[in-house]
C-alpha cells in the first residue's frame, strides 16, 4: 500500500512540475525566448518601438531579440522561418504589408508560435492573436481639422504618402481627406508616396517644388517625411511660408514644433503599445486566450499651442 | 456482352470524369473568391436605423452633464463608451432647451433654467470624428476584417448630418426657440471641454 502512495506522489510530482514550466516564461536555467520584428530600424520611431518592447519581455523575465525587415517582405519571411526554426515563444510583430504578411503569421500559427500585432494591421482576424493598433484614422480627422483652420479653408498643398502596402498609410491619408475634401478651395496639387523616408521624402518635395513653387503646406503620413520635406522647403527658401504637418511624435518633430519649424503632428504611443503588447505575449504563454481582436490605441494632435503637454513619443512626464 | 461491358465502363469514366473536372475563367474564378467589397452607404444606412432605436435609451443631457461636471469617473462607468485605449469617452444624450445664439459652427442651447448660459454647442460645422459611431455601441472594430472599412462608417453618418439632419432646422433656426436633439458626444478625461459641451446632432427639431 505504501509502495503505491509513493508510485502516485511521485507521478503527482511529475505533473505539478511540468504545470510550473509550462505557465511560466522561462524553466530553470534558461529564460524563454521572444522575437520582436519590427518593419524597419531605418526610421527611429520604429526603434523606439522596438526597444520599448524588448526592454518589457526582459522585465516579464524574456529573453528578447529584434528582427529588422528593412521594409522587404521577403526579408520578413526569412525572418520567420528562422523564429520557428528556432522554436520561440512569441512573436511580437510590426508588419512590412497588411495583406503580404498574413502568411508569416499563419505559418508561424502553424508551428504553434502565437504573433501579436503592433502599430501596424494585417487584414485578417484570425491570424494573429491580438494586434494593438494606433488609431490613425481619427488622429488625421483631428489634423485635418487643425490643417483647414490654419490653412483658413484655402490654398494649395501637397500629400506624401507612406508605404502603399500599408493600411496606416491608407487610414491617415483618407482621415485627413475626409475632412480637407469638403472645402473646394483647399486644392491638392500633388500626391506621391515617399515610403515613410526621410531622405526619400526630401527628393520627392525638391521634385514637386520645382513643378508646385507656391504651395502653402505640406500634409506627411509620418514624422520622418515631415522632417525631409522640411529639410528641401527650408532648402528651397520656403520655411516662413510653407506650413509642414507630421504624424507620430517622433523627437525631432515635437522638437522642431517646439521651435516653430513644424506645425502640427499626430501623437502615437509607441512605448505603450508596445509593453501592452509583450503583456499580452506574456498572458498568453501564461495561459490566457480571451483576447480583442484588435485594440485601438488613441493617438492625440500636439500643436504649438499644446506642445508642453508633449515630450518624444508619448506625454511630458 | 463486351462490347455492353466496355460502354459501361465508358459512361461510368465518362460521368466521373465530367464531374471531376470543370472549366471558367480565371477573372469569373478570382471574382468568386474575393470577398464581397464592403459597401458602406448601405453599411451606413443600416446603421442609422438602428442608431434610432438606441437613441430611445440615450442618458437625458441635464443628468449627463451634471455628472460629468460632479463625477467624472461615475459618468464614464455608468454612459461612456471607450474606443480601445484612450482617454476619450463618448455618450449618447437627449434632451431640449433654448436657442440662445447661431454661430458660425453652433447652434448655442441653454437646457437648464434660467436660459442664460449655453449649456451644449449643436455642432453645425466641423462634423468629422467619430463621436457617433463611438458612442453608439453598436460595432466593434474587430467586426471587420480591417480598420479600414470600420473608418468608413462615419463618414457615411456624418453625411448623413451634415445633409440630411442639419439643413432643415438651420434653414429656420431662430434664438429664442425650442430645440430638442438627440446627439453623441466625446470628452476627454484629461482636458474636458464642459461649457458648452459641444455634441452632434443624431436629430434634431424645432419644437415651436
Amino acid at each position: 500500500m505504501s509502495k503505491l502512495f509513493t508510485v502516485i506522489l511521485a507521478i503527482l510530482a511529475v505533473f505539478f512540475s511540468h504545470i510550473v514550466t509550462c505557465s511560466g516564461p522561462k524553466t530553470d536555467d534558461t529564460p524563454a525566448h521572444i522575437a520582436i520584428v519590427i518593419s524597419t530600424l531605418n526610421n527611429p520611431w520604429f526603434v523606439v518601438l522596438g526597444e520599448s518592447a524588448k526592454q518589457r519581455a526582459e522585465e516579464l523575465g524574456y529573453e528578447a531579440a529584434i528582427f529588422d525587415s528593412q521594409n522587404d517582405n521577403a526579408k520578413e519571411a526569412d525572418h520567420f522561418e528562422n523564429i520557428i526554426a528556432a522554436g520561440y515563444k512569441a512573436i511580437l510583430f510590426n508588419p512590412t504589408d497588411a495583406d503580404g504578411s498574413i502568411s508569416n503569421v499563419e505559418k508561424a500559427k502553424k508551428a504553434g508560435i502565437p504573433t501579436f500585432c503592433m502599430d501596424r494591421e494585417i487584414n485578417s482576424n484570425t491570424a494573429a492573436v491580438t494586434q494593438i493598433l494606433s488609431d490613425n484614422y481619427t488622429g488625421c480627422v483631428a489634423l485635418g481639422e487643425y490643417f483647414v483652420k490654419k490653412l483658413n479653408k484655402k490654398g494649395r498643398y501637397v500629400e506624401l504618402l507612406g508605404l502603399v502596402g500599408d493600411n496606416n498609410t491608407w487610414n491617415r491619408s483618407r482621415g485627413f481627406h475626409s475632412v480637407v475634401d469638403n472645402y473646394p478651395d483647399l486644392k491638392m496639387v500633388a500626391q506621391q508616396s515617399a515610403d515613410f523616408d526621410r531622405n526619400k521624402a526630401m527628393e520627392v518635395m525638391e521634385s514637386i517644388l520645382q513643378a508646385h513653387p507656391d504651395i502653402d503646406a505640406v500634409f506627411c503620413g509620418n514624422d520622418a517625411m515631415a522632417m525631409g520635406a522640411y529639410q528641401a522647403i527650408a532648402a528651397a527658401g520656403k520655411a516662413q511660408h510653407v506650413m509642414v504637418f507630421g504624424f507620430d511624435g517622433a523627437r525631432d518633430v515635437i522638437d522642431s514644433i517646439r521651435d516653430g519649424k513644424i506645425v502640427a503632428t499626430g501623437m502615437q504611443f509607441p512605448k505603450i503599445m508596445a509593453r501592452k503588447t509583450a503583456e499580452f505575449a506574456d498572458e498568453y504563454i501564461r495561459g490566457r486566450r480571451d483576447f480583442e481582436q484588435k485594440i485601438p490605441i488613441a493617438v492625440e494632435l500636439v500643436t504649438r499651442e499644446n506642445i508642453k503637454k508633449y515630450a518624444a513619443y508619448g506625454k511630458a512626464e | 456482352m463486351k462490347i455492353v461491358k466496355y460502354a459501361v465502363l465508358f459512361i461510368i469514366a465518362a460521368v466521373l470524369l465530367y464531374n471531376s473536372i470543370y472549366f471558367e475563367s480565371l477573372s469569373e474564378h478570382q471574382a468568386t473568391q474575393e470577398p464581397a467589397e464592403f459597401n458602406s452607404p448601405r453599411y451606413g444606412l443600416e446603421f442609422w436605423k438602428k442608431l434610432q432605436h438606441k437613441l430611445i435609451d440615450a442618458v437625458p443631457a441635464p443628468t449627463l452633464l451634471a455628472l460629468l461636471h460632479r463625477d467624472m469617473q461615475t459618468a464614464i462607468t455608468k454612459y461612456g463608451r471607450t474606443l480601445g485605449v484612450s482617454s476619450n469617452h463618448s455618450y449618447l444624450l437627449q434632451g431640449s432647451g433654448t436657442l440662445l445664439k447661431i454661430t458660425d459652427d453652433a447652434l448655442l442651447v441653454s437646457i437648464q433654467p434660467p436660459a442664460t448660459q449655453a449649456d451644449v454647442a449643436i455642432a453645425t460645422a466641423f462634423i468629422f470624428g467619430n463621436d457617433i459611431r463611438d458612442a453608439s455601441g453598436l460595432v466593434a472594430v474587430s467586426d471587420f476584417p480591417s480598420t479600414m472599412e470600420f473608418n468608413t462608417i462615419s463618414s457615411e453618418i456624418n453625411k448623413m448630418v451634415s445633409n440630411t439632419v442639419l439643413p432643415p432646422v438651420l434653414a429656420r433656426a431662430q434664438v429664442g426657440q425650442r430645440i430638442r436633439f438627440g446627439a453623441a458626444t466625446t470628452v476627454s478625461e484629461d482636458d474636458p471641454q464642459l461649457t458648452p459641451l459641444r455634441i452632434v446632432p443624431i436629430t434634431l427639431e424645432i419644437v415651436d
